[in-house]
């Protein structure tokens, strides 16, 4: 039955997540409520995960949840829920490569799925943002103590990766995640 | 252990604020008002009234397609 589920909760994710791997983002948040496999904060993990190994992030996280929920089956059947909808859709577009391309219908689609996308992953970014940074139980409303919400080494050391992914643009995600890692054993995080 | 994900998980917030930069400039700045409203309902509906992704998605596809070709028509009048 678990099986059956985590494939039927992927190929959802799968069919909807349009526009790169950090698309599956707004789903696995959903998931994690609805489901309980795995909380935000492993989620997050994941992503850091994901975002050092080789592959496709979205193929990598599924992997990762369905391994964490259900063993190596469950990664396989999970990974195979995400990508049995591109499978099936590309193939059916690659059909239709000329129409689609030129078709106004699709890019008029597309016109609207781009900004929801991108609406979905910042508000995920804003759940992730809310849980890394802030301590929101320390929140006393608008007076000065209620500074002691924000979690001051965390928002440096994301103030300072911020700067070091804009020097050094090129280079691969892991550096970050290694330095951050290095950082949160230093800074006692 | 511990403060080794709290590092890490740091970082990937950061990772996704510049994909969120970067979706932001290609897929949302200059495209317009009803780019910018739908943005805007998208992120309101998901983060404060936690509805379903897969609804947001189909609901996109609709406004895309009713305010797309509506300004595809206006462009060749």
């Amino acid at each position: 039955m678990i099986y059956l589920q985590l494939f039927f909760e992927f190929f959802k994710t799968g069919l909807f997540a349009i526009g790169g791997g950090l698309a599956t983002l707004p789903f696995l948040q959903e998931m994690s409520v609805k489901t309980g496999w795995f909380t935000l904060a492993e989620l997050t993990d994941m992503i850091a995960v994901s975002e050092s190994t080789p592959g496709p992030i979205g193929v990598n996280m599924a992997t990762y949840a369905g391994f964490t929920t259900a063993g190596v089956p469950g990664s396989v059947v999970a990974t195979l829920g995400l990508i049995t909808p591109s499978v099936i859709i590309i193939l059916i577009v690659a059909g239709f490569l000329k129409k689609f391309k030129d078709s106004p219908y699709v890019a008029a689609v597309f016109s609207g799925l781009r900004p929801a996308s991108t609406a979905l992953i910042t508000a995920v970014l804003i759940s992730l943002f809310v849980s890394n940074f802030l301590d929101l139980g320390l929140w006393k409303g608008i007076a000065a103590e209620s500074l002691a919400v924000l979690k001051w080494k965390q928002l440096l050391l994301g103030a300072a990766v911020f700067g070091g992914t804009k020097i050094w643009k090129k280079a691969h995600p892991a550096v970050f995640l290694v330095f951050g890692a290095v950082m949160g054993i230093v800074l006692k995080l | 252990m511990i403060h080794v994900f709290a590092g890490l998980r740091v970082v990937v917030t950061v990772l996704v604020l510049n994909t969120v930069i970067k979706l932001l400039k290609s897929n949302v700045r200059g495209k317009g008002v009803p780019t910018l409203i739908l943005f805007a309902l998208v992120l309101i509906a998901s983060f404060f009234f936690k509805i379903s992704s897969i609804l947001l998605v189909v609901i996109a596809m609709v406004w895309g397609l009713f305010f797309g070709l509506r300004f595809k028509k206006e462009e060749k009048k």
